[in-house]
C-alpha cells in the first residue's frame, strides 16, 4: 500500500463538537439515555472523520470523540483501577488519576469498536488507532497495589499486546502507543522500553510511538531498541529546536509542526519551512507530518484551520520534492 | 526538647468549584469581581480545613497560581512565558520562563495583595491573635534559572543574581511590609542534580545573603531528591528551616547525623504522589528519630505541593498529618 509523500495525519484527538459535549453533560446529569449518547459520539466520528477528510489529512483518527481522557478511558475498561478525583496536568486543566488497587485484569476488547466504527466511516485506506502506552498508563496512575511500577507496567503491556493484537485480527494497520510519560525517569529507560517491545510482541502491523513535551536525548539511544517503525514527536512547541536529535534517524519521523497549546493558526509557509529544515536530518521518505500532539483542547475552528494550514504547507513542499520524482512512499511496517 | 508542628506545605488542589469558575472568566462568563469572590471562598474554606486539622504553618494553597512560576513570572520584565514543559518527572506542566532581557520586577505584581487577602480571611476564621503562620510561596533561583530559557545571560550565576537581587528583593521588602513573617522558596532543583555543585552554592549563598538582609525567616524547601546529597548546601540556611523531601530521601539516617546542626527542620513524610494514605505508625517511626535532634524546631509536612493528589486524598491526608502531631505532642506516641 502506498502513500503520499509526506503522508499527513493527526497524533490522535480532536475537539469535541459543542453539540457533542452538551449530549455528555446532560446524560451525566441524567437527561439523556446511553443510546442517545452512542448515536451522539457515532455522529460525532463521522463529522471529525470528515473534517479531517476535508482538509486534506492522509491519514485521520476519529479524533478520540469517546475518550476524556488517554489514561482514564483506558484505566476505566481495564479491571483493578479507581478513581478518586481529578488531578491537575497544566494550568487549570485537570484528569482523573486512576488509582490500581487490584491485580489488573483485560476485560475485553477497549478500542476495537472504535476502529471498525472509524473504518466504515471513512473513504481513506489508513486510519490511525491510538492506545496509551504501557508505561504512561503505569507511570500516569497512583500505584496502591504492586510491589513495584516495572511490576505494573509489564502487566499493562500484556494487556496492551491483547489489545493491539485485537485490533490487527480487525483489520487495522496503523497503531499508534502514546508514551507522553516514557522519559520522564530515566534511571527506568531501561525496562521501560522492554515494557513497549512486550506491548508490540508479535505484532505485524505498523507500530508508531508518540512521545511529546520530552527530552529526546534520553530516548535517542532506544531509537534503534524499540520495535516500532515511527517516532512521532512535538517540535512545533520547541521552535523547532533539537533537531540534531533525529539526525540519522534510521526509522520514520512524525514531525510535529503545529503547537498545540496556541490559538495561532500556524501559515503554510512557516509550516513549510520547518519541513524543508527537518529534510536536512531525515530523508523525505521517511517522514510524515502531524500536530506536535493531540488537538483537542484547541477551538474546533482553530483546530480545523490548523490541521488545513498544516496540509497547505505540506503541498508546497511536495511541489519540490514532486521535482525530483518523489511523489509516494510505501505504508511500512518494518523499518 | 524540640518543638513538633504539623505545617502544610506549598500548593493544595485546585478545588472543582474554583476550576469551573476560572474557566468561566476565560471564556468571558462572569466578571474579575465574580472570580476574585470564589477565589475568597475557597481560601476560606481550606483555611477552615488547615485550622481546624490543627496545622499551624501554612501557605494559601497557592490556589491562584497555575504552577511554581506562574503568574509570577508574568510580572517580570525581560520574561516571557514559553510554551508548555515537564515539571521534574510528574505528569505535571509549567509554562517556562524565556529570558530575553535583563530581569526586574514589574511594580503591579499582585503577590502581596494576595497576602494581605488571604490574612484577613485567615483572620476571619481563626481570630486576629491567632497563632497560626501564613507562609508566602515563591520559586527559587536555583530553581527558576535552571528551568528558565535563558536568551541573555551569559552565566547562571548571573541570572541567579538578578532574579534574587531584581526579582526577590523588592518583592520580599513588599510582603515583609505586609505583616509576611515566613517565606516559603521552593528549591526542588538543589536536590534534583542538574545543576553544578558552584552553582548550586552560589544560589544558596545569594538567598542566606537576601533574607538576612531583608530581615524575614526563609523556609527552604527541598523536593523530588535526596535530601542527603544536598545538606553542605542546606548548611548556609541553617538558622532558617530547611524543609526535605524524606519519601525521596532513602537513606535518612544519614541526614540524622548533619541535622544536628540545623535550628529547624521540616520533614515531607506524608507522599504528595501517591494516594496511599500513611499509617501513623510509620510516620511516628520517622518523627521520633527525627524528634531527638539538639534541633528547636521539627515541622511534620506534606513531602511536595499537593497538586500531584486528587482534593479528596489531599484533605485525608493533612487530616492524619494533623491529627497525628497532635497524638505526639499530647501522648509522645512514637517519642
Amino acid at each position: 500500500m502506498n502513500l503520499p509523500v509526506l503522508p499527513t495525519t493527526v497524533i490522535g484527538s480532536y475537539p469535541r463538537p459543542k453539540w457533542l459535549r452538551e449530549i455528555i453533560k446532560g446524560f451525566k446529569a441524567g437527561r439523556y439515555d446511553a443510546d442517545a449518547l452512542n448515536e451522539a459520539l457515532n455522529d460525532a466520528v463521522i463529522v471529525v472523520l470528515r473534517e479531517h477528510e476535508e482538509v486534506g489529512i492522509d491519514i485521520p483518527s476519529d479524533g478520540e470523540m469517546r475518550r476524556d481522557e488517554m489514561v482514564e478511558y483506558f484505566a476505566e475498561r481495564i479491571g483493578g483501577f479507581k478513581f478518586y478525583g481529578p488531578v491537575r496536568v497544566w494550568g487549570n486543566n485537570f484528569f482523573r488519576k486512576p488509582a490500581v488497587v487490584s491485580r489488573l485484569s483485560y476485560l475485553k476488547p477497549i478500542v476495537v469498536d472504535e476502529f471498525l466504527f472509524a473504518r466504515r466511516n471513512t473513504s481513506r485506506q489508513v486510519i490511525k488507532v491510538t492506545i496509551t502506552g504501557p508505561y504512561t498508563i503505569a507511570d500516569w496512575s497512583f500505584n496502591e497495589y504492586y510491589d513495584s511500577k516495572e511490576e505494573l507496567a509489564f502487566e499493562l503491556a500484556s494487556i496492551i499486546n491483547s489489545e493491539i493484537k485485537k485490533l490487527e485480527e480487525a483489520g487495522a494497520t496503523f497503531v499508534q502507543v502514546d508514551e507522553p510519560a516514557l522519559t520522564t525517569h530515566p534511571n527506568e529507560m531501561e525496562w521501560a522500553v522492554q515494557a513497549i517491545n512486550k506491548a508490540v510482541e508479535g505484532v505485524n502491523i505498523k507500530v508508531g510511538l508518540h512521545v511529546c513535551y520530552s527530552n529526546y536525548d534520553i530516548l535517542k539511544p532506544y531509537f534503534e531498541v524499540l520495535k516500532v517503525s515511527q517516532y512521532a514527536l512535538e517540535f512545533a512547541n520547541r521552535g523547532f529546536r533539537d533537531l540534531e536529535v533525529v539526525r540519522g534517524l534510521s526509522k520514520e519521523l512524525g514531525f510535529g509542526v503545529v503547537d498545540v497549546h496556541s490559538r495561532r493558526v500556524e501559515e503554510p509557509e512557516e509550516i513549510a519551512k520547518a519541513i524543508f529544515k527537518v529534510m536536512n536530518y531525515v530523508d523525505p521518505e521517511y517522514i510524515y507530518v502531524n500536530p506536535d500532539c493531540g488537538l483537542k483542547l484547541l477551538p474546533r475552528s482553530v483546530a480545523k484551520a490548523k490541521l488545513s494550514s498544516m496540509v497547505k504547507g505540506v503541498e508546497i513542499v511536495r511541489k519540490e520534492l514532486g521535482k525530483k520524482g518523489i511523489s509516494e512512499i510505501p505504508l511500512r511496517t518494518k523499518v | 526538647m524540640v518543638k513538633v508542628y504539623a505545617a502544610m506545605i506549598g500548593s493544595f488542589p485546585r478545588p472543582r468549584g474554583l476550576v469551573r469558575l476560572i474557566s468561566r472568566f476565560n471564556s468571558g462568563k462572569i466578571s474579575r469581581e465574580r472570580l476574585e469572590l470564589g477565589y475568597e471562598e475557597y481560601t476560606r474554606k481550606l483555611f477552615k480545613l488547615l485550622t481546624s486539622a490543627n496545622i499551624e504553618y501554612f501557605t494559601d494553597g497557592m490556589l491562584r497560581w497555575d504552577d511554581i512560576f506562574n503568574p509570577l513570572i508574568s510580572y517580570v520584565d525581560g520574561v516571557k512565558v514559553d510554551g508548555l514543559y515537564r515539571f521534574y518527572e510528574n505528569n505535571f506542566f509549567f509554562r517556562a520562563p524565556q529570558v530575553i532581557s535583563r530581569i526586574r520586577l514589574r511594580s503591579d505584581c499582585p503577590i502581596p495583595e494576595w497576602f494581605d487577602k488571604s490574612k484577613r480571611i485567615l483572620w476571619e476564621v481563626a481570630g486576629s491573635n491567632s497563632h497560626y503562620v501564613l507562609k508566602v510561596v515563591l520559586p527559587g533561583p536555583l530553581t527558576f534559572a535552571l528551568n528558565s530559557i535563558n536568551n541573555y545571560y551569559s552565566s547562571f550565576e548571573d541570572l541567579i543574581n538578578d532574579y534574587v537581587y531584581e526579582v526577590l528583593h523588592p518583592l520580599m521588602k513588599e510582603l515583609r511590609e505586609r505583616g509576611v513573617k515566613v517565606v516559603e522558596v521552593h528549591e526542588p532543583e538543589l536536590t534534583y542534580g542538574r545543576a553544578d555543585a558552584r552553582v548550586k552554592l552560589h544560589s544558596v549563598e545569594v538567598l542566606s545573603k537576601l533574607f538576612t538582609e531583608v530581615g524575614l525567616r526563609l523556609w527552604l524547601q527541598t523536593y523530588f531528591g535526596n535530601a542527603c546529597d544536598s545538606l553542605n548546601y542546606l548548611l548556609y540556611v541553617c538558622k532558617h528551616v530547611v524543609g526535605i523531601d524524606l519519601v525521596a530521601t532513602k537513606d535518612y539516617s544519614k541526614c540524622l547525623r548533619y541535622l544536628s546542626d540545623f535550628d529547624s527542620v521540616a520533614i515531607g513524610v506524608y507522599d504528595s504522589r501517591n494516594t496511599l494514605i500513611e499509617r501513623n505508625r510509620s510516620i511516628g517511626w520517622y518523627v521520633s528519630r527525627f524528634a531527638k535532634l539538639y534541633i528547636n524546631e521539627l515541622f511534620v509536612t506534606n513531602n511536595a505541593p499537593l497538586d500531584f493528589l486528587p482534593e479528596i486524598i489531599a484533605v485525608k491526608k493533612l487530616k492524619k498529618l494533623g491529627r497525628f502531631v497532635r497524638l505526639f505532642n499530647a501522648r509522645g506516641v512514637g517519642r
